[in-house]
């Protein structure tokens, strides 16, 4: 394939963007047109990832400077490995998603728009080769979030949304902070540039410590590895497809922007920090789900808790965890948007989204509670699921550190408790409320035929997960050996059956009287946005004193 | 220095403005001076490297670098695009609560 067609990633969602912005300005009413477009659109992307698929089975990688410019003036992209992977996970989920939009059918043409857009966007922040590129692309991922998170126009749809673009923007001014002192250092925004000068010269000046903190948290603001931010209320406020896709997609992009940005700046030994950060996520994030009545609230706490997992993963740095980590980010993309669609359509039939009202849904909607708890089991990482693969091969790589190690353990125990607790949903007794606030509604087959792919995919990348888990293998330590410990012998199986049993008395402990009584409590515990503010700033400044002292 | 004093200064009083103050359309201002400041750096250290316009004549040698204005100008479009959206959405959150103090609507945000 040409190098120059790298760029069609882009181009054709921006192209089928702006064709639905024709449709909004002409008013079409119907929006047909629209969806026909971005259906398109996702059938060219899956098409041209076909086209390029010897990136992933022959290791080429393609890159280009976008209209032949100079690679000190010009936009250049590249292809590799871990963009395709990307790629092919966004182009998965949102594709799956779209059909839920479709079955849903209450989205006009700018809906699709900003939908189009932000997959320009994710998919021009994964091809970026250079730090100018990235920031633009940041932006464009950025606004397109912003507008689709308040769609609805609901109250706290509104102020998340405007919570979400205030710490995102500060997140970017430090980006840009860090953009001005790479480029006084380098000369350059291309990342080959930057790595060359970066990994000769290692030494730790407070401009370099600046620029690296400033840089990474900026990122860091979209992929909340700083706890109590934005992420919670955005994701569970946004349109029931959006959720799937910021949970599913948008936050693993921006995980991969950091995976590129450590390697460029050459600065492996923040990944302690990024460690013992994740370890503290999982953890409060497990915690604060485990409160929550609201089941999209309690979603997207998870999201965090999961972030933490593949940040600890990633962090570590041992070949085993890393490999980990990337699958990890895969498979809770699979399955978090799995699990937001099918909650979320106990939410479309019944306008109910509190666990205080609803239960024994499975007796009205039993296709979506069996594909809630294949999700369900995924995440809580029982074999044969995709979850079981990735988590594990995280806590084997953690073994040099068991501090961290059983905080992921006992996070994990957390997870079993909240999503036995979420589960209620669907099973026990039919709730008065649920019968009565339950109405038909109209056929849902497109979106089920979505949430049914993306079960399989659960299913599947779990049977397959030693196969696949060795493919991921390449892109950490770039030779073919894999030097993966299987998670299918006995210890590990009893390992897990201990984390659900333990799980399991830990739900009946937050359902008793004094369980209640605490989630209670820790309901009433919100941070407020000054102090989310705050905590971004507290967060980079620790990033700082952690690079500039190490 | 002392440029570049002021200009940390002005990104100080961005940020303390955009946590201390509980009005959203001043915190909106906040995130502009925060912005500009981010702005004026680069292009004051930017047009430290040259004194020629960046305009491509064969042979010419010190003009400013043109990467650093590009970059603002995208930063400055962009900044314009988050001000008018955030404005947007404040106007609806004014709607919807009728106030524009950030603790206000936060409290009532939690009761419904």
């Amino acid at each position: 394939m040409n190098n120059k067609l790298i760029i069609l990633f882009v181009i054709i969602p921006l192209a089928a963007s702006f064709f639905t912005l024709i449709c909004k300005i002409s008013r079409i009413r119907n929006s047909a047109l629209a969806k026909t477009a971005a259906a398109l659109s996702f059938a060219a992307g899956f098409l041209l990832l076909i086209l390029f698929s010897d990136v992933i089975s022959a290791g080429n990688i393609y890159s280009n400077v976008i209209g032949s410019w100079s690679i000190i003036t010009g936009i250049s992209q590249k292809l590799d490995r871990l963009a395709w992977t990307g790629l092919a996970l966004m182009n998965i989920v949102s594709s799956l998603s779209l059909l839920y939009t479709f079955s849903e059918n209450k989205y006009n043409s700018d809906f699709y728009f900003f939908f189009l857009l932000l997959h320009a966007g994710m998919a021009g922040m994964l091809l970026a080769d250079d730090l100018f590129n990235l920031f633009v692309c940041l932006e464009i991922t950025g606004i397109s979030t912003y507008v689709l998170i308040a769609y609805t126009k609901k109250e706290k749809s509104i102020f998340a949304s405007f919570k979400y673009l205030m710490l995102s923007s500060l997140g970017i001014s430090l980006f840009l902070i860090g953009i001005f002192i790479v480029y006084r250092q380098t000369g350059s925004l291309f990342f080959d540039d930057m790595k060359r000068v970066f990994s000769s010269d290692n030494t730790h000046t407070l401009e370099t410590a600046f620029a690296v903190a400033a840089l990474i948290a900026g990122i860091g603001v979209r992929t909340a590895f700083i706890p109590y931010t934005w992420l919670p209320d955005a994701h569970a406020f946004a349109p029931h497809p959006v959720s799937a896709v910021l949970s599913g997609v948008l936050i693993k992009v921006s995980f991969f922007a950091v995976w590129k940005l450590i390697i460029v700046l050459a600065i492996f030994e923040a990944g302690i920090f990024l460690l013992w950060m994740g370890a503290a996520i999982a953890l409060i994030g497990v915690l604060r789900a485990l409160s929550q009545t609201d089941f999209k609230v309690l979603l997207a706490w998870h999201s965090v808790s999961q972030m933490g997992f593949i940040f600890a993963g990633f962090g570590a740095g041992t070949s085993l965890s890393v490999t980990g980590a990337l699958f990890h980010a895969i498979s809770h993309g699979l399955f978090k948007s799995l699990l937001f669609l099918s909650v979320s359509l106990v939410i479309i039939r019944t306008g109910e989204r509190s666990l205080d009202r609803i239960s024994g849904m499975a007796k009205k909607m039993p296709l979506a509670a069996l594909l809630f708890v294949i999700g369900a089991l995924s995440i809580t990482g029982v074999p044969p699921f995709t979850g079981f693969v990735s988590k594990n091969m995280i806590l084997s790589g953690l073994k040099y550190y068991p501090a961290a190690y059983w905080i992921l353990i006992a996070s994990s125990v957390g997870t079993v408790a909240s999503f036995t607790k979420l589960s209620l949903v669907f099973r026990g007794k039919l709730s008065s409320a649920a019968s009565a606030a339950f109405t038909g509604g109209k056929r849902f087959s497109a979106g089920y035929t979505g949430m049914g792919i993306l079960a399989l995919l659960c299913l599947l990348a779990g049977i397959f997960g030693k196969h696949l888990a060795s493919a991921l293998n390449f892109y950490v330590t770039a030779t073919s050996g894999p030097e993966t410990a299987s998670p299918w012998n006995t210890s590990e199986y009893i390992k897990t059956a201990l984390i659900i049993i333990s799980g399991i008395f830990c739900y009946f402990f937050i359902m008793s009287r004094p369980g209640k009584y605490l989630q209670k409590t820790a309901r009433k515990f919100q941070l407020s946005f000054d102090s989310q503010l705050v905590l971004l700033l507290a967060g980079f400044l620790a990033l700082l004193a952690f690079l500039y002292f190490k | 220095m002392i440029n570049l004093t002021l200009i940390a200064a002005l990104f100080v009083t961005g940020v303390s403005g955009l946590i201390l103050s509980r009005n959203l359309i001043k915190k909106v201002i906040a995130l502009g001076i925060i912005n500009t400041a981010v702005i004026i750096l680069f292009i004051y250290t930017g047009s430290l490297s040259g004194v020629l316009a960046p305009i491509i004549t064969a042979g010419e040698i010190n003009i400013v670098d043109p990467l650093p204005q590009a970059l603002m100008l995208t930063a400055i479009v962009v900044g314009l695009c988050i001000t008018a959206l955030a404005l947007a959405l404040i106007y609806r959150l004014f709607r919807l609560y009728g106030t524009l103090d950030i603790r206000e609507i936060e409290k009532k945000a939690r009761q419904t």
